[in-house]
């Protein structure tokens, strides 16, 4: 409770601050007239409509140099899953509400930072989560990236970003599907997608490269069994038609699920201890941008879980309207790893899905998504059933 | 704790959800031109101006095209002011266009008084985007102004009028859509960041203005007989004032002139710049909203916008600039 009271004073103090000096904070002693001036409701309503013209435009303010250069949109979506396996199905949903914030920093010399934060609030309902949900009807503040890039200490050809981004590996870099229902960056592969660290970051002539180094622990940051992951992505630059990368990924993750999961795939998991999974990757991605709308992606994937041999790979084909507000995508993801010749070699894992996505205008974003799981193979051979899996996602910015 | 986390985002979403503008893509998608930018403006620094494309601009775009903007074009978009040792240079912008060849995005470069500088593709599917990348294509739009560009273009803004830009046949459609998209790109960024702009089209604040003591020259008065406005009643002539920046080599003018076209007659402010007229206001105020809008369009517009004027408006401006030219020649 104390806490909740310093936080609404040191609200109440940041707004009186910024009050004028000869302004009331509160209008109990002013006419009707006055209050409709310059009461405090008035003052928030401005703000909150369109911020004081007269302040905004004194640079000096704490309120104006924040609103410079500002985006920010609040977002609201709704997510519903029908998981089907073994002829019998299930729902379940997930409520996502968060801020986009995206604000340029610039000073006489011009642009120096750039900040974007985006704290969700995520609800489960019957779904499983990360493992920083405790249970499948948990809600969780969701840092999804939250993170300054500074712009200007060298040149565009050197940025820094500190905080919390996503991890620089293959499409997802590039592409950026965060909040959206078509994802590049499949848990399978990596096991972590945003991490907390500092990359470096820019634009050569013809290249865009981000190298990082983070904490290994996905939303949260804490300290416990040392994990870290090192990523880079080289990519041709974006403005071609075609558009290749290269990248690398050394860790130790700290991922309980994902561990689970890979230990569940063993016939000895006894040498597995701990809550940390061992993941190397090298990879090579692809994008290809027909002349009529349509686009091709790949993303090969080359590595180790622990001593066991890995290779995952995604193949993408998308086909849009002109204007880019109906897309259609399919994927396929083919996800294997080497076991011993008795268990059965190579263990393999395809799924294939089909998506829909509409975005009538800035605000609303409907999508639609069907997952077929194409083949599932177990060591030793002990055979899975195939699942589906049918999402919907309606989204509101505003 | 969570109670905690739960207070302070909803205190965030109250306090902040004055969202004035959205995005359909995540922020964390966005990317600045920076290599573009590199491209067009080598060395230099750039300041970021996020304004907001809201349906009032689309409507006031709506009335200076034929053709307008998406409404996926609407919402917070930045315009980057380019400077060089603390001065003003140009502006770079990106703005898409819808072709049969899907989403193209361009980066724009415009110079402080909105001619077309250059431009590079940030995203072009269609294979022949070398042929308008070329000098060739691109020296045929260097310095042209909004009104120039308009004459390049039909109508309906979808194929190029004739004689106006030598491109291969095969490239009429594409082409148009380029020009298309600059059109919109300076009406854009001359509605949206209308600020911005204004501050550097017209005179720096510390500058040192000249009144020019003979303005009716020879020179003058010839160009005004061999334009066929020697006898224009519009401006009062006997008090025109016209000034000049003071060892300025843009050729930068302020003219006061009286215009008698409209009751109250509105004491009009013409600031003009390398032959291009930047800024107009009335000292006044304007006698109607009509007569307000009839200047205020004319901003952006030089003497080549002007050859075929109709209107009493459009005639004082070319005088005006007439007067300009023949000024400038002669300091």
């Amino acid at each position: 409770m104390s806490r909740l009271v310093i936080v609404v004073v040191v609200l109440l103090t940041f707004v009186a601050s910024e009050a004028p000096a000869a302004d009331t904070l509160f209008p109990w002693n002013k006419t009707p007239d006055e209050q409709n001036d310059t009461g405090f409701l008035k003052q928030i309503d401005d703000w909150l409509e369109h911020g004081n013209p007269e302040r905004l435009a004194d640079s000096n303010l704490q309120s104006s140099r924040f609103r410079n250069n500002l985006r920010m949109t609040v977002d609201l979506a709704g997510r519903s899953i029908v998981p089907t396996r073994n002829g019998s199905s299930s729902s379940g949903s997930i409520a996502y509400i968060g801020l986009d914030v995206h604000k340029v920093f610039t000073d006489d010399q011009g642009d120096y930072a750039t900040l974007i934060a985006q704290p969700y609030l995520t609800k489960l309902n019957s779904v499983k989560g990360p493992h920083f949900f405790e249970g499948n009807n948990d809600w969780e503040l969701v840092n999804r990236i939250m993170n300054v890039n500074f712009t200007r200490v060298f040149d565009e050809r050197m940025n820094i970003k500190v905080g919390h981004f996503e991890v620089p590996y293959g499409l997802e870099q590039p592409l950026n599907t965060n909040g959206t229902l078509r994802d590049l960056a499949s848990p399978r592969n990596l096991g972590v997608k945003a991490d907390w660290g500092v990359t470096l970051n820019g634009t050569l002539t013809d290249y865009d490269y981000e190298i990082g180094v983070s904490r290994g622990t996905g939303n949260e940051f804490f300290d416990s069994e040392d994990p870290y992951v090192v990523a880079g992505r080289l990519g041709t630059k974006q403005d071609e038609n075609l558009i290749l990368g290269v990248s690398f990924f050394k860790g130790s993750i700290w991922n309980p699920g994902a561990l689970n999961g890979y230990k569940a795939g063993l016939a000895d998991a006894s040498g597995i201890a701990g809550n940390i999974l061992d993941r190397e990757r090298y990879g090579f991605d692809i994008q290809y941008h027909f002349e009529r709308p349509m686009s091709f992606l790949a993303e090969f994937n080359w590595g180790k879980d622990y001593e066991r041999d890995v290779f995952n790979s995604l193949l993408e084909l998308d086909f849009y309207n002109p204007s880019k507000s109906v897309m259609w995508f399919t994927q396929f993801h083919y996800l294997s790893e080497q076991y011993d010749d008795s268990m059965g070699g190579w263990e393999d894992f395809i799924d294939g899905s089909v998506g829909w996505r509409w975005t009538p205008n800035n605000n609303w974003a409907l999508s639609v998504m069907y997952v077929q799981e194409l083949s599932a193979k177990h060591p030793a051979g002990v055979e899975k059933t195939l699942g589906s899996k049918f999402i919907a996602q309606l989204r509101f910015r505003f | 704790m969570k109670r905690i986390m739960l207070f302070q985002l909803a205190t965030l979403l109250t306090v902040f959800s004055i969202a004035n503008s959205a995005n359909a893509q995540a922020y964390c998608a966005l990317r600045d031109p920076v290599r573009q930018i590199g491209e067009l403006y080598s060395g230099y620094s750039y300041t970021s101006n996020v304004g907001i494309v809201t349906t009032d601009s689309r409507k006031e775009v709506g009335n200076r095209l034929p053709f307008n903007l998406h409404f996926n074009e609407l919402g917070a978009h930045t315009l980057y002011t380019v400077t060089k040792a603390g001065e003003k240079v140009g502006y770079v912008h990106v703005r898409p266009e819808i072709t049969r060849w899907g989403l193209m995005e361009i980066t724009w470069s415009l110079d402080p008084y909105l001619r077309l500088k250059d431009f590079t593709f940030q995203r072009c599917r269609n294979r022949r985007r070398a042929n308008l990348e070329a000098e060739d294509f691109k020296k045929q739009l260097r310095g042209k102004s909004f009104d120039e560009l308009l004459e390049l273009i039909s109508l309906d803004g979808k194929v190029l009028s004739d004689g106006g830009v030598n491109v291969d046949s095969l490239d009429d459609e594409f082409a148009a859509a380029v020009i298309r998209c600059a059109l919109k790109t300076i009406a854009v960024t001359s509605i949206v960041w209308e600020a911005e702009v204004k501050t550097v089209a017209t005179f720096p604040a510390d500058s040192e203005l000249e009144p020019v003591e003979e303005v009716y020259t020879a020179d003058v008065k010839e160009a005004l007989q061999s334009m066929s406005i020697a006898d224009n009643k519009d401006i009062d002539r006997a008090n025109v004032k016209v000034y000049c920046m003071h060892n300025d080599l843009k050729n930068r003018f302020l003219v006061e002139t009286r215009w008698f076209g409209a009751k109250p007659e509105p004491l009009v402010k013409w600031y003009v710049s390398a032959g291009t007229i930047t800024r107009i206001g009335s000292e006044n105020g304007w006698p109607s909203k009509e007569v307000g809008d009839a200047f205020r369009i004319l901003e952006g517009k030089n003497l080549a916008g002007l050859i075929d004027c109709k209107t009493a408006v459009e005639l004082s401006a070319l005088e005006v600039l007439l007067i300009c030219r023949e000024l400038g020649q002669s300091k």
